[in-house]
């Protein structure tokens, strides 16, 4: 099991937000958590990635407990998260990058470069560019290559989709099914839009910081009132 | 003639300005806090430079490299000691004012015991007489600190664009969260970073000396206010920016002082008062593509 995270509450404050949650993401899965604004989605991955504490319940991260861990030791244990912004936005492309493989040894963060520039060849040229210089889509393109500079066991993001035009979300899907399939990156992550259940294998839905609804993408489909409730997507709809 | 002299010390002036005031952004940069003991800690520095040249017959300078190690671990323990607490209170900022203002009470205290209220300074021909510089002549004391300050201020650059602590440090300052999550520790960046900041100001302290013309245990709560508006000029958190400041709060100052001297107190100020009107985030300050 890549991550196990047993009834998980968590906040901010004085205000909890999540009430007790599991939730668990196989090696070489790819999760899904849907749920409306405020449902928890984030408040949960920070949880799991160590930047907000834990209240109660347990994380375990391939095997062992990391709740007890700051968030830096366990990206460096493989873990590795992309927030909604991505990247930081004042340093350059290449400083980004570079970050990505914080507390890896030179040479191996050196090949890790060659490796995305080869992959993203758009983003070489722009390399002394400060990211935020980057449009919206090719700065999650960045926030995804920086994530994996350090090949991650498990990729952690946060509404990868958005601010993004449609086009640019199902070259995002294509982006990270293609990741999917030349590593073995187990991905967790938390989205409003529905195109990303394409790439998953299953989903939870989360509402008002509780488990709503836990299982496959095809049983995700069957079940109508979820669709409807959440996405107001009626049984015609074509399946997401 | 009036202007190559105002044009000379003026940015002999504003390289010494940008080096005693770098401390304080990159303090601020990394934690968002202001610290409002720099000045006294300058002023520390300035006295390690007074009694090694007074008492001990050495050359004041030597301050520099005495005060450096010391500072820094002054800085990282004043971290450990406070921010952690800090950052657990209800509201960090003004617990941050309030304790930092009573860490300058106790440097200014601690200096007066020592060193009396009176002025401490050091002969303006330390260094030599004065130096001819395109016919202007120079006090020596204001040529050798202004340039001292630029490898002082290379130092810090170098550290930050060309070392990886460097460029963890830079991380920090965009975004804490976004380093957290990067593996960075964020917290061992912010205590190296603080330390830093306390030895630069220390460091700089050997030359305000010979720049003010002497030091006196208050002169630190003005040196905070200078540092602070060399750096909101520049722009708050951007260490280039206190380069730009420093410069250009040098050349306002030795300019107005050149041909109007009574406005040299205030002119500065005004300054700062009108970058912040205009130009909120500094002149430096950058802003990001929102789309």
């Amino acid at each position: 099991m890549s991550l196990e995270a047993t009834a998980v509450t968590s906040g901010y404050g004085e205000m909890q937000v999540l009430w007790g949650i599991d939730l668990s993401v196989a090696d070489d899965e790819a999760v899904v958590l849907l749920g409306a604004n405020g449902a928890g989605k984030t408040t949960l991955l920070r949880t799991v990635v160590g930047l907000l504490p834990l209240r109660s319940g347990e994380i375990r991260f391939l095997g062992e407990r990391v709740d007890h861990l700051r968030a830096d030791q366990r990206v460096q244990r493989g873990m590795s998260f992309m927030s909604e912004t991505g990247v930081f936005p004042d340093l350059s492309i290449e400083d980004n990058l570079r970050l990505g493989g914080y507390g890896l040894a030179r040479p191996v963060v050196a090949a890790s470069l060659e490796r995305t520039w080869e992959m993203f060849p758009q983003l070489r040229p722009r390399r002394r560019e400060p990211a935020g210089a980057l449009s919206g889509g090719q700065r999650k393109i960045l926030g995804v290559a920086r994530a994996l500079v350090r090949e991650p066991r498990l990729l952690v993001m946060d509404e990868p989709s958005s601010g993004l035009s449609p086009l640019f979300v199902n070259e995002l899907v294509d982006l990270l099914q293609g990741v999917r399939a030349h590593s073995s990156v187990t991905l967790l992550l938390a989205e409003q839009n529905v195109t990303f259940l394409g790439l998953a294998d299953r989903a939870y839905v989360i509402e008002g910081g509780r488990t709503r609804f836990e299982g496959t993408v095809a049983d995700f489909e069957r079940s109508a009132d979820i669709r409807e409730a959440f996405f107001g997507l009626s049984s015609h709809d074509p399946a997401p | 003639m009036l202007f190559g002299y105002a044009l000379i010390a003026g940015v002999l002036f504003g390289l010494f300005y940008a080096f005693m005031s770098t401390g304080l952004n990159l303090l601020f940069g990394v934690l968002r806090l202001v610290n409002l003991a720099h000045g006294d800690i300058v002023v520390f520095g300035a006295y390690v430079a007074y009694s090694l040249s007074s008492m001990a017959g050495l050359n004041p300078l030597l301050a520099i490299p005495i005060t450096i190690v010391p500072a820094l671990a002054f800085g990282v323990l004043l971290y450990y000691g406070t921010v952690p607490r800090l950052n657990r209170s209800q509201d960090t900022e003004m617990a941050s004012l309030i304790l930092f203002f009573g860490v300058s009470q106790v440097l200014e205290a601690v200096a007066t015991f020592a060193y009396g209220n009176n002025q401490a300074s050091l002969s303006p021909t330390t260094f030599g007489g004065p130096i001819n510089i395109l016919g202007e002549h120079v006090p020596a004391t204001w040529v050798v600190c202004g340039l001292l300050s630029i490898p002082a201020l290379v130092v810090l650059f170098v550290y930050l664009y060309r070392s990886r602590l460097g460029m963890a440090t830079r991380a920090v300052m965009a975004s804490r969260e976004e380093a957290a999550a990067a593996g960075i520790n964020t917290r061992r960046v912010a205590a190296l970073a603080f330390g830093i900041g306390v030895a630069f100001a220390a460091a700089s302290g050997a030359l305000t000396i010979f720049m003010l013309g002497g030091v006196n245990p208050s002169t630190g709560s003005e040196l905070v206010l200078t540092a602070f508006t060399v750096v909101v000029i520049g722009s708050l958190g951007n260490p280039i920016g206190t380069v730009v400041g420093g410069l250009l709060y040098g050349l306002v100052f030795t300019f107005t002082k050149t041909y109007s001297p009574s406005w040299a107190d205030i002119v500065p100020y005004l300054l700062m008062l009108v970058v912040l009107l205009v130009r909120p985030t500094g002149i430096l300050g950058r802003r990001v593509r929102s789309a």
